[in-house]
């Protein structure tokens, strides 16, 4: 038995106990670097549904504090220790406390920006990955997307040079103001309730459901800004669509490798971007279930028109509880007055300027 | 007797509206700023006659009687239902009848409606500033988070 697995045994049983939060954090130093830390404890046996599938089930939670790409500092350091852990912990928890009741100047943009958006940039009860890696990229080895081509570092040039003013660094809430609503188009995909895209980390997702039936799997993901997306994968050998053929959330197809779900997705659009990645994103996603409570989902970034090499993502979703995590439903379109409201305001802005001008 | 205050800051402060490119975000939140104005504050005591747990966002409805005695309904604009409900927001915390107060800042198009930048339930708890007990309900993680939910 490695250390890794009796951390984690350890995890699981103290979880049962109810006590994860302090638990985790009191574990002693975790073993050398592994690319194969997380394992499942001993004895446990992947829960299979009654047609023999191993069960993956439920409701997930893959959100967590962990940085994409790892920190300069942590240049050399593939893990973290839970010392390390517990004090990025601490100090995000205090900038959260003292960040919740700051505002920005009364009357402003900058203060109107704030109503709730605070809770997203608190991001309290999120805690650091379960991986303890020091970056979400497990490949390349040193954390980070690898070089980009000429056309990716174009595109990542625009995003940068598309903030048409600067954020707000003392404020412990996003601001984004100055952008245009000349029509829908302008509006961002998560205020058009377009949100969910693949793969469907950080932000807003966090949160999906797995459903199976006997060659198929079913991923719910629940977005409520950006409405949820509904993804049906199936599992009986079929090829990929067309290449013609393009959709929103792309073609997924999926198989079993051992107790892995390994899903292989083409096909999207030239209208969602992940880091620059559009039409030719190609994304290999492996779920593992490897303990009661815990899943390891590692993602396969490609796209040869973006990036060098292709590159790798682990997450650890958690199980949550049915009952206290019911999932909103994707409906989203039917209650979205606020993009209308900002169209109408941005052209009463417009009349006024012209009003301005005039006299 | 609710008294409520709409000031209208300086028109002259003539906002220019600046094109952009819609540059994707990471940050996961809503422009207010486009469907808000800055230079209308509102402050409002309502009761509240409805509340629509609706995707985007969920829009309270209230009840404010203005100085001359007459009743206003306004739309409040509040955090995205899934958001609100981890955070222990739920339909038994914002009931109609409900007097809560409302700071925040009139829709740009000037119907009724608003957003709450700060909005106080008749116990003193504020919606919408980060609570701690929030993300997955009671899992553990968050050392901040209420025993039992409220």
């Amino acid at each position: 038995m490695t250390t890794a697995k009796r951390s984690l045994g350890t995890v699981a049983g103290l979880l049962a106990a109810g006590g994860l939060g302090a638990a985790v954090l009191a574990l002693p130093p975790g073993p050398e670097a592994s690319a194969e830390q997380l394992a499942p404890p001993d004895g446990w046996e992947v829960p299979r549904t009654p047609w023999g599938a191993p069960d993956l089930q439920g409701i997930w939670d893959s959100k967590s504090t962990t940085p994409l790409e790892r920190p300069a500092d942590l240049a050399d350091r593939e893990f973290l220790s839970d010392e390390e852990i517990a004090a990025v912990e601490a100090a995000r928890q205090r900038r959260a406390r003292e960040g919740r009741d700051v505002r920005a100047e009364r009357g402003t943009e900058a203060d109107v920006e704030g109503a709730y958006n605070n809770i997203f940039s608190t991001f309290v009860g999120v805690s650091y990955s379960r991986t303890r890696r020091s970056s979400l990229i497990m490949d390349p080895p040193d954390g980070r997307q690898p070089p980009l081509t000429a056309l990716g570092a174009e595109r990542r040039a625009a995003v940068l040079a598309s903030r048409v003013r600067p954020a707000r660094p003392d404020l412990p809430y996003p601001v984004d103001i100055g952008r245009s609503y000349d029509n829908p188009e302008d509006v961002r995909l998560i205020e058009r309730c377009l949100g969910v895209t693949l793969p469907c980390i950080g932000g807003l997702c966090g949160f999906s459901r797995i459903v199976q039936s006997p060659g198929w799997v079913g991923i719910y993901y629940e977005q409520g800004h950006g409405g949820g997306a509904y993804r049906s994968i199936p599992l009986d050998g079929r090829p990929h669509l067309p290449s013609h053929i393009r959709q929103w959330l792309g073609d997924s197809v999926g198989h079993w490798e051992g107790d892995t779900l390994v899903v292989d997705t083409t096909n999207f659009t030239d209208r969602t971007d992940f880091l620059g990645s559009r039409e030719n994103l190609h994304l290999v996603e492996r779920f593992t279930r490897i303990g009661p409570d815990l899943m390891q989902y590692r993602i396969t970034v490609d796209d040869p028109t973006v990036w060098t090499r292709p590159w790798t993502i682990e997450l650890a979703p958690t199980l949550q509880d049915n009952r206290q995590n019911l999932i909103f439903e994707a409906a989203c379109h039917e209650g979205n007055y606020a993009l209308t409201t900002m169209l109408a305001g941005a052209r009463l802005e417009e009349a006024e300027a012209e009003a301005e001008g005039e006299r | 007797m609710t008294r409520p205050t709409v000031c209208a800051v300086a028109s002259a402060m003539t906002l220019a509206l600046v094109s952009g490119l819609g540059a994707p975000h990471a940050e996961a939140h809503h422009a207010f700023s486009a469907e808000f104005d800055a230079r209308q504050p509102v402050h409002f005591e309502g009761t509240v006659v409805r509340v629509e747990w609706i995707n985007p966002h969920a829009w309270i409805h209230i009840d404010v009687t203005m100085e001359d005695g007459s009743v206003e309904r306004w739309m409040i604009e509040g955090g995205n239902p899934h958001n609100l409900f981890r955070r222990g927001v739920r339909r038994d915390v914002l009931q109609p009848g409900m007097a809560i107060v409302v700071d925040g800042y009139r829709a740009k198009d000037g119907s009724r409606r608003a957003n709450g930048r700060d909005l106080t339930l008749p116990d003193g708890r504020t919606l919408f500033v980060g609570s701690s007990g929030t993300g997955a309900p009671r899992d553990g993680r968050d050392p901040f988070e209420p025993a039992e939910p409220r």
